[in-house]
């Protein structure tokens, strides 16, 4: 009797650890899942790009001595994009 | 507590809800009392009242510029919603009602905690109920109408792809939302391995802001195909009204609207809506119109946007009007179950059911009167170049179409307030008070 009642404790905490809070109120579908984690990569890939594009023109426009307003402005860009991920 | 309270409390403590109500995106809400459902109310963690829609529409009723407006709605609430880590749980497009032509989201609970990492879930559907039926009317020039309302669940990424012309895989959206989704869905259909993968992905919050800033993007620059002008389009200057005509036309129904002052009032074969518009100006406070072109429904609907009216225009073929559907038939009402107003106006439009459609005159005259206590039907007689033409081409079986007949069949069913004899070819109007 107590065997069971601890197993059945068990089992419901189990239960609890394995449940993560996915809603799967509607089926989201694989081929959406998958096409989103592209276009996120994808999204992702261009960001990076810019910024490093922008990191690069800013390299050459110190270079020749230009004013460094706009490099500063580029690398505050991409930060807020990625500190908007972070927080969540 | 709950997961739906939960989510509740959080959706409502991070301010999203006021915000949203206050920007007009978001239908208003009250606690209210549970005692109010009655036993149905006992289970209930709360009972929540919203301001009444003033009609009830479905998106196979709506028009492309309608669809559009919902969708970019719908983009627009869930961008908002993510930036207080809030989502939604779908992305159906009956969660959209219309006041007006401004589209409103009705269904507050699904608004949900955001878990980092997690995929839209909607997304799918979304592309289902709103993109794939945006591009049927832009890339081929159909109206998703009738596809919608055999298929309530909208137009799969499979089938539109089997339709849209090979050039459209050119567009980056819909080679990835259409092409791209229908081909991983169908490759992964049959397998674990892709459905456990994908389990196990997640999707960077900002991976998610750029699907749905992209969308928006792309959905804000769809047009329905340009073709030759849709048919009623043109009637507003290929009709057989000459403009003195059409005066004493619209005087008399402006004189119907200010006595009769309904709260709702239909138009039915509202064309690109001008007497909806002058029945709000003559004291309407809401009017939906019902046609069945597609190109003048978009016109009444821009028009309403534009001048910020009261006016919601609806497709509908009155010899077919939606029926009660979905589970057991009573998931979306038909339109007879909704069509209740207080006035109602049916210009130009016995003839084309009672000729065009062979339909009983006594049955048309029914439909239109059941609709309202009060209204305004036109009788338009053989000698009417309109019906001349109907005419031209067939034989006319139609030996009791005429106003006498008409006027008996009316008796029957109310009493004539005025009637006015409004053009040369004897068209007629008459003003009715249900019996």
């Amino acid at each position: 009797m107590a065997i069971q009642k601890r197993n059945r404790y068990i089992a419901a905490l189990v239960g609890v650890a394995l449940t993560s809070p996915s809603y799967a109120y509607l089926d989201p579908g694989t081929g959406s899942i998958i096409l989103q984690s592209i276009l996120a990569s994808i999204a992702v890939a261009m960001g990076l790009l810019r910024f490093y594009w922008h990191q690069f023109k800013a390299f050459f426009a110190n270079l020749v001595g230009s004013s460094p307003e706009g490099q500063r402005d580029h690398a505050k860009e991409f930060e807020t994009d990625s500190d908007t991920n972070n927080e969540s | 507590m709950p997961v739906a309270m939960e989510d509740f409390d959080y959706v409502r403590s991070s301010g999203l809800v006021d915000d949203l109500v206050a920007a007009g995106l978001l239908i208003g809400e009250s606690r209210a009392d549970k005692a109010l459902l009655g036993e149905k109310g006992a289970d209930a963690a709360l009972v929540l009242e919203h301001p009444r829609v003033p009609f009830v529409s479905y998106p196979y009723e709506w028009s492309f510029a309608a669809l559009k407006a919902a969708a970019l709605l719908h983009l627009e609430l869930h961008q908002e919603a993510l930036r207080k880590n809030v989502t939604l749980t779908d992305a159906s497009a009956y969660n959209v009602q219309f006041q007006g032509a401004s589209p409103l989201f009705i269904d507050s609970l699904s608004l949900r905690r955001y878990e980092d990492g997690e995929f839209w879930a909607g997304h799918r559907q979304f592309c289902e109920q709103f993109v794939n039926p945006l591009l049927l009317g832009s890339v081929t020039g159909v109206s998703h109408n009738a596809w919608f309302r055999g298929a309530l669940e909208g137009i799969s990424a499979n089938d539109i792809s089997k339709i849209l012309p090979w050039r459209s895989r050119l567009s980056w959206n819909t080679l990835t939302h259409v092409f791209m989704q229908s081909r991983l869905q169908s490759s992964s259909n049959h397998s674990d391995a892709a459905v456990e993968r994908a389990k196990s992905r997640k999707l960077p919050k900002i991976g998610f802001e750029q699907i749905l800033y992209g969308l928006h993007r792309w959905i804000s620059k769809l047009e329905p195909k340009k073709g030759d002008a849709t048919v009623w389009q043109d009637y507003a200057r290929d009709n057989s009204y000459v403009d003195e005509e059409v005066s004493k036309k619209r005087a008399f129904i402006a004189d119907f609207v200010s006595a009769a002052s309904p709260n709702l009032l239909f138009d039915i074969g509202c064309n690109t809506g001008d007497y909806s518009v002058l029945a709000l100006e003559s004291g309407a406070r809401y009017a939906v119109g019902f046609d069945f072109d597609p190109g003048a429904l978009d016109h009444a609907f821009r028009r309403a946007r534009r001048d910020e009216l009261n006016f919601l225009s609806l497709h509908l073929d009155a010899a077919n009007p939606s029926p009660s559907q979905g589970w057991m038939q009573q998931e979306r009402q038909g339109f007879a179950e909704r069509a209740n107003g207080d006035a109602v106006i049916a210009l130009a439009v016995v003839h084309h059911l009672a000729i065009t459609k062979n339909l009983p005159l006594h049955q048309v005259i029914d439909w239109i009167i059941d609709m309202a206590p009060q209204g305004v039907i036109e009788f338009v007689p053989k000698s009417d170049p309109m019906v001349q033409r109907l005419l031209n081409l067939r034989e006319d079986i139609f030996a009791n179409y005429d106003e006498d007949s008409f006027r008996s069949i009316m008796a029957t069913r109310a009493r004539i307030i005025k009637s006015s004899v409004v053009s040369s070819g004897g068209r007629t109007l008459f003003w009715y008070e249900r019996l």
